[in-house]
């Protein structure tokens, strides 16, 4: 179906673009542009944003871009928090769900319907940007790949505000948009993801500083001190696998392929029972774990035979092992979110229970968990064996070993909330959830009030001494480390008899046979 | 056609004073509700028709068993089986910033209707309602059953063949409960198959083809309408209803019935007419005692005029079976 002929697009604008609304939100931003053209071009002729000197015309565009990208990604975001989550709340939801509309259908209506006022005014704004782009003579190609970025980065943002409203329980929305607000104010500092990384950032903000370019080169910049002229990161100049790429570019790709992954998530649930949601399949879920460590290991400040190593020109930090922690530490968030997904409410368990397909349930979702560790494991492994520096320390043995430590200690904690989830109450992923943070804190605060941090002791409690392990460690106390794992392994098997316990619980009633048993007759 | 086969679902309550609850919604239900009926589903509330009805639209998962719509399994295809489905919810709303015709228009087009034919259909559907003189008017301002009519008209709008109503009467005034009745003859008459839910016995009883009384989950009795009542009295051999009327006011008739052999649940029929009254008893005891009864009536003096033998009525059925408890 052609986007512009989606039913929820058009209920969007029969209900927002109405004449008279359409004509007050131009009006208002009329004045503001005018407002702004004026005080940019009669007040003052240079004038200094952000410790950069610009004529009146690029000063109007750059506060116009920020506008824009603010009304797009705040506006958009809000709007699609409630998208879906208001639908629910005044029970229309469930008419749009019988309808003929396919999952994805009824997802791009949501997705560009919703925030159709906010595109409407983002146009209104578009003849003080042009002025300002004319009159500061600015780069088009640049200025048009800006307000690509900008479109994008901003439906990926509401794409996520929507999986929010997909998820949202009743009276949370205030809490679903300051959580939006705050994500988008963490991700817009302009710095790159990470120290490690050699990729710019990821927020939609990035189009406005784009926009502020000359050129597309890939150059680093010069800062004049005095006399002195000294290199400056260019900003726009990503690594991937160490080739040089514009950021632009990565960004597009990123932002789509993570509009994919967004929109798939609200696809796949939007039109099913909202008791039986789930994020992705496992296999999806996997997927999206390995896409991770693909960006992560592309993008990775890898050592450079011959050239000046590590960050900004500085002696490379890292040993392989070291790379080994790195990736690892970052594995922590994506692994978590794997095992969230993986997870199974009563009522997908007694399904599987009543289906008679269960299989061996009581050990979920302990297999695609194990799965997930040993495909990133040993990618791990083989692109560091790879791209590493040779001279530093480097041992195969113990990166499998705090794979497998890894591994197992995400499956641990994951069969003790599967555990929690299939209890009967009102919150019992939150629980389980609350039950492991104070149990991590109290470890964690006992462990170093003893100073034993990186004892491998301390890996029987905690998986934080792992990724400070070296040769040195790993030889001295090789006993100690291998009983960490096999207690991670032992606590692992009692959530599973645990478990084992809860689905019980849940099998099917054996009474409510013979109590059905005279209505099915009397047919 | 619908088939539902061992149809379960089984629910979490809230805790209550910190005791877990489980409920079972529906519990192994088997139904076969064949084209052109009207099937009322009776029960309490939390009797688990709502939850039975959004299974048979593919809005609820069941934990267990089968619905079929068409001969297509809803839960497999949904899409596929709800173009077959009009769906009415118990509690709804519309979009109130929406003019009438502007809604129906939104759901044509979400049920893919070609859209050439939608302008004319969207026309036919609100003068079928009645609400010709409110198509440019905003949703906001009709009246509860003006937005009842709209509900029911975005139901049939692509002519399903099945329309799934829960509780279509709940809120309406008289007049609109009449005109709603009304309406679903007149569906089904158009050869529309009918699922409702409703607590109006009465209604139900006057407009459907068959019912299902469920309750706690279970189905109770389900069937043709007439078939139900049957088998109900044939259930009570023993006993039947039966209205002497005399040509005299008092109570003195009532006593002498309560203090014969036989009779139980002796009470003043509403239907006597002026300077005459009736009493309604069960009577246990075959037609030869009955003669006797009266026999012994007309010898002790009274002026009795007419003895009528009557069914139970359909609320006094469900009223039997059903404890009305609430799950």
């Amino acid at each position: 179906m052609n986007l512009f002929s989606n039913p929820e697009i058009l209920r969007n604008a029969r209900i927002q673009l109405r004449p008279r609304k359409m004509l007050i939100a131009a009006g208002m931003c009329a004045v503001v542009e005018v407002a702004l053209g004026y005080a940019f071009f009669h007040s003052r002729s240079d004038i200094d944003i952000g410790g950069a000197d610009y004529s009146g015309g690029r000063a109007l565009l750059h506060v116009i871009l920020w506008i824009q990208a603010l009304v797009l990604v705040i506006g958009g975001g809000i709007a699609c928090i409630h998208a879906i989550q208001r639908e629910k709340d005044q029970n229309t939801f469930d008419f749009q769900r019988i309808t003929r509309l396919s999952p994805l259908e009824l997802t791009l209506g949501k997705l560009f319907g919703t925030p159709l006022m906010v595109f409407f005014v983002f146009l209104c704004l578009i003849p003080a940007a042009i002025v300002g782009a004319v009159s500061g003579g600015a780069s088009w190609t640049i200025l048009l790949a800006a307000y690509v970025l900008l479109m994008l980065g901003a439906i990926v943002c509401d794409a996520f505000a929507l999986v929010i409203s997909l998820f949202l329980r009743r009276g949370a929305v205030t809490w679903a948009i300051l959580f939006f607000l705050a994500l988008v104010g963490a991700g817009s500092g302009g710095s790159s993801f990470s120290p490690y990384l050699a990729l710019g950032s990821g927020s939609p903000f990035v189009a406005v500083s784009l926009a502020q370019q000359t050129s597309w080169s890939l150059a680093p910049g010069v800062t004049h001190v005095g006399s002195m002229s000294l290199p400056t990161t260019n900003p726009f100049r990503d690594l991937f696998f160490g080739v040089p790429v514009h950021h632009a570019l990565v960004l597009f790709v990123l932002d789509v392929t993570i509009f994919a992954w967004l929109l798939s998530a609200v696809a796949r649930n939007i039109k099913r029972d909202p008791t039986n949601y789930e994020l992705y399949t496992p296999a999806q879920a996997l997927g999206f774990l390995c896409y991770f460590n693909f960006i992560l290991f592309a993008f990775f400040q890898w050592y450079v035979p011959g050239a000046p190593r590590g960050l900004l020109g500085m002696p490379h930090p890292f040993t392989a092992l070291d790379t080994q922690s790195v990736f690892l530490e970052a594995n922590v968030i994506p692994f978590f979110i794997f095992g969230f997904i993986l997870l199974r409410n009563r009522n997908q368990a007694r399904r599987l229970l009543h289906s008679g397909t269960a299989g061996r349930l009581e050990t979920w979702p302990a297999p695609y968990l194990f799965l997930g560790g040993l495909i990133v494991g040993i990618a791990m492994i083989l692109v560091i064996q790879w791209k590493r520096d040779p001279s530093l320390e480097w041992s195969v043995a113990i990166a499998i070993f705090r794979v497998a430590y890894f591994a197992f200690w995400l499956i641990c904690d994951f069969l003790f909330l599967q555990w929690t989830k299939l209890q009967r109450a009102g919150h019992p992923l939150l629980m389980g959830v609350l039950y492991l943070g104070v149990y991590y804190a109290c470890a964690i605060i006992i462990v170093s009030s003893l100073h034993a941090q990186h004892s491998p002791f301390a890996a029987i409690f905690l998986p934080t001494p792992l990724f400070g392990l070296d040769t040195a460690a790993w030889s001295a106390h090789l006993g100690v480390w291998i009983a960490a794992l096999a207690l991670q392994i032992a606590a692992g098997v009692v959530f599973i008899a645990l478990q084992r316990r809860t689905l019980a619980q849940l099998q099917p009633h054996a009474s409510s046979i013979s109590m059905n048993a005279p209505a099915s007759a009397s047919l | 056609m619908v088939r539902l086969e061992n149809l379960t679902k089984e629910y979490d309550l809230p805790p209550v004073k910190g005791k877990p609850a489980q409920v079972v919604a529906a519990d192994r239900v088997n139904l076969q509700i064949a084209d052109r009926e009207i099937y009322g589903f009776v029960g309490p509330n939390g009797a688990g028709k709502t939850t039975t009805l959004k299974m048979i639209c593919g809005l609820l998962v069941p934990t267990s068993g089968s619905v079929e719509v068409q001969g297509i399994d809803v839960e497999n295809r949904p899409e596929d089986a709800q173009q077959f489905i009009g769906y009415l919810a118990d509690f709804f709303s519309l979009y109130d910033d929406m003019k009438v015709w502007e809604y129906l228009d939104y759901f044509a087009r979400a049920y893919k209707m070609p859209s050439a034919q939608i302008p004319a259909r969207v026309t036919e559907v609100i003068a079928w309602v009645g609400l010709e003189s409110k198509r440019d008017a905003f949703i906001q301002g009709l009246s509860r059953g003006m937005k009842q009519r709209l509900g029911i008209a975005r139901a049939v709008l692509h002519n399903p063949p099945v329309l799934v109503l829960d509780e279509p009467a709940s809120g309406l005034d008289p007049k609109a409960r009449v005109e709603l009745k009304d309406l679903l003859k007149n569906l089904n008459r158009q050869g529309k198959t009918i699922l409702i839910s409703s607590h109006v016995l009465s209604d139900l009883e006057e407009i459907c083809t068959s019912v299902a009384i469920m309750e706690k989950g279970h189905l109770l009795r389900s069937g043709k309408l007439s078939s139900v009542m049957e088998q109900s009295a044939a259930e009570t051999p023993a006993q039947r209803r039966i209205r002497i009327r005399v040509a005299a006011t008092g109570s003195e008739l009532m006593d002498w019935l309560s203090k014969r052999e036989g009779v139980s649940d002796a009470h003043p029929s509403a239907s006597a007419a002026q300077g005459s009254s009736s009493v309604d008893f069960l009577f246990a005891g075959t037609d030869s005692a009955l003669a006797v009864l009266v026999r012994e009536l007309v010898t002790a003096g009274a002026p009795v005029f007419a003895v009528e033998g009557s069914s139970e009525s359909f609320e006094q059925i469900y009223a039997r079976l059903s404890g009305g408890e609430v799950m």
